[in-house]
């Protein structure tokens, strides 16, 4: 107990972190429910259960449940992360840049063309995430990159692109059904291929986020001081946006439009006083994980045997966070 | 030494400042005076390339079009006007001063810790060294930044009204501690209002007025002709003539 008190906030944070990231893949890999009890998976685990279930749940349908929640929970806050530097502001999230819009409208058209096809609606999300970023890269580059040039190109091409879809919508009205799902975000039947298309994205974004980490911490200087300080700040906005749109795009492609997970996980790391990015982004990694998780056992509990999607209790978590932010930030304001 | 000479510069393309040939010599203070708006920031912006110019400026013989911003930062440190209070620690601050001398991994060596630690009790805020920006008075905030420039140890260093939130007794110290970057070896170029201070700290004065030089001198040379401060600054200097005083010059009243 007195050796605990040596360590900073940050460092507990990630003490703290890695068991209860541990803690929540078991939980969610064992948690009991449905036709297989949690004895018959861990049995399946080491390879002791006969029955041909118990395997095939735990191979198909929780591993790559459980790890695909990580992913995308690292992924999001990740994202959201870095575009709160890279904006200067706490209340960015990925939908700011026009992930969730190009994300929706491409996987809406990937499931009018290939129907039933996973995989391509996971490809066509990410490439979606993707086309919205490189469209407001391209007016940026003629705009400037400024903060407020990146925030309202992202409304301007989100607003676009939300129009388009709802056009799509409404001369094939049957496509709204598997947007419903695709909005509001879940974890459910998620499958290896779509992990595998998604890890290597994930992981590319991650090893940039950390090689960009050095220039994110000059963000929050101005960019004056942090060009004064050898930083070309417009680059480096870019590249850090790009980053985060990859990261985004990527667990998009996995888990749908969950909204909330990128701002709320930086956010409360923030609390802990982890101030370098690269901390930050080790932090993000270990509780935006273990939050996905949790909030993903908690939705497939609360009305057993019927699941919520996961999107769903993270807005009616997020919602609130959201206010208490702004009620905060006011706070400060006062204070500052 | 740092050198402009045909400069011409300005924002949205417009010329705001338009000046011939000036140097700034390494072991030397210069103080760069004038009204709000008659282009000192805008010289100080345009000696660090961040905004576009025509003309010639040089970094001891090399132009600075050629520096790329990395090798920039290693010779000329800027300290801006507005200075945000980041939810980050003193310590944190100064130590991103290393930014452009340190490699791809980012990580303080030995010598970057020292620098910090010097930098730290050259502006007498390493009591301070763990509070969060935003929780500290506006002037040590300003200290904080004046830290991270001497950090990033340039060997020129720019400084737009470094000064503006300190206290009488943290200005003086300010004053003297540019005297001895100053006696280091370093170039220090200064903006400021702040007449008798700037009188008393420089080696030589830049008065410009709407974009333009007015005149330039030692600072004796300066209070004995008048004019040109008058037409810059729309004031005047006179010899403190007291031994107590804190400067040798201060604001005097026309006859």
């Amino acid at each position: 107990m007195r050796m605990w008190k040596h360590f900073s906030g940050p460092e507990r944070l990630m003490l703290t972190g890695l068991p209860v990231l541990l803690g929540s893949l078991a939980l969610s890999v064992f948690l009991p429910g449905g036709a297989v009890s949690s004895g018959a998976l861990w049995a399946a685990l080491w390879g002791r259960e006969t029955e041909q279930a118990a395997q095939l749940i735990l191979f198909q349908v929780r591993l790559p449940r459980a790890l695909g929640a990580v992913c995308c929970g690292a992924g999001l806050s990740i994202s959201g992360l870095l575009l709160q530097s890279a904006l200067n502001n706490p209340l960015a999230s990925p939908g700011i840049i026009g992930v969730n819009a190009g994300a929706g409208l491409f996987a809406l058209l990937a499931g009018l063309l290939f129907p039933l096809q996973t995989l391509a609606r996971s490809g066509a999300a990410f490439l979606g995430a993707l086309a919205a970023v490189g469209l407001i890269q391209a007016i940026v580059r003629r705009a400037g990159a400024s903060r407020s040039t990146v925030i309202l190109s992202g409304v301007a091409v989100s607003s676009l692109l939300t129009a388009l879809s709802q056009a799509i919508i409404t001369f094939y009205p049957e496509a709204i059904a598997d947007r419903v799902a695709f909005t509001l975000g879940g974890l459910h039947g998620l499958d290896w291929n779509q992990l595998l298309f998604a890890l290597p994205f994930l992981g590319a974004g991650l090893l940039l986020a950390v090689l960009f980490s050095g220039g994110v911490d000059l963000f929050p200087l101005g960019d004056e001081a942090a060009e004064g300080l050898g930083l070309h700040v417009s680059l480096w906005r870019l590249l850090t946006v790009l980053c985060a749109a990859i990261l985004a795009g990527a667990a998009v492609s996995l888990c749908g439009l969950l909204s909330f997970v990128g701002l709320m996980v930086p956010n409360l790391i923030r609390l802990g006083h982890a101030h370098s990015c690269r901390q930050q982004i080790g932090l993000c990694c270990l509780w935006g994980g273990s939050f996905l998780l949790l909030c993903d056992c908690l939705a497939r509990t609360l009305f057993f045997p019927y699941e919520l999607p996961v999107g769903l209790l993270l807005s009616c978590l997020g919602a609130p966070f959201f206010v208490w932010m702004l009620i905060r930030r006011r706070k400060e304001a006062g204070h500052a | 030494m740092l050198e402009v000479r045909e400069l011409r510069t300005g924002y949205g393309g417009k010329t705001d400042l338009e000046l011939e040939r000036l140097a700034f010599p390494l072991g030397t203070v210069t103080g760069v005076l004038g009204r709000n708006g008659s282009g000192k920031s805008t010289l100080l912006r345009a000696m660090t390339g961040m905004l576009p110019y025509a003309g010639e400026i040089t970094v001891d013989g090399v132009s600075l079009r050629s520096l790329t911003r990395r090798q920039r930062a290693q010779r000329i440190a800027y300290l801006p006007q507005a200075l945000p209070a980041p939810e980050m620690p003193v310590e944190t601050l100064v130590a991103h001063g290393r930014y452009a001398r340190l490699g791809l991994s980012k990580t303080l060596g030995a010598e970057d810790r020292e620098r910090i630690r010097t930098a730290l009790e050259q502006t007498e805020l390493w009591p301070l060294r763990s509070r969060v920006l935003r929780t500290l008075s506006g002037g040590e905030r300003q200290r904080a930044y004046l830290a991270m420039v001497l950090a990033q140890d340039g060997d020129y260093l720019l400084l737009d009204e470094p000064g503006a939130a300190l206290d009488i007794s943290h200005r003086e110290a300010l004053g003297a501690l540019l005297r001895r970057v100053a006696a280091s070896g370093k170039g220090v170029v200064v903006s400021s209002h702040d007449l008798p201070l700037s009188f008393a700290v420089s080696d030589r004065l830049l008065l410009l007025r709407r974009g333009r030089l007015v005149a330039e001198g030692t600072p004796e040379a300066l209070v004995r002709e008048r004019t040109a401060l008058r037409r810059s600054m729309d004031a005047i200097l006179v010899p403190a003539g007291n031994p107590r005083s804190r400067y040798p010059y201060i604001l005097g009243a026309e006859e």
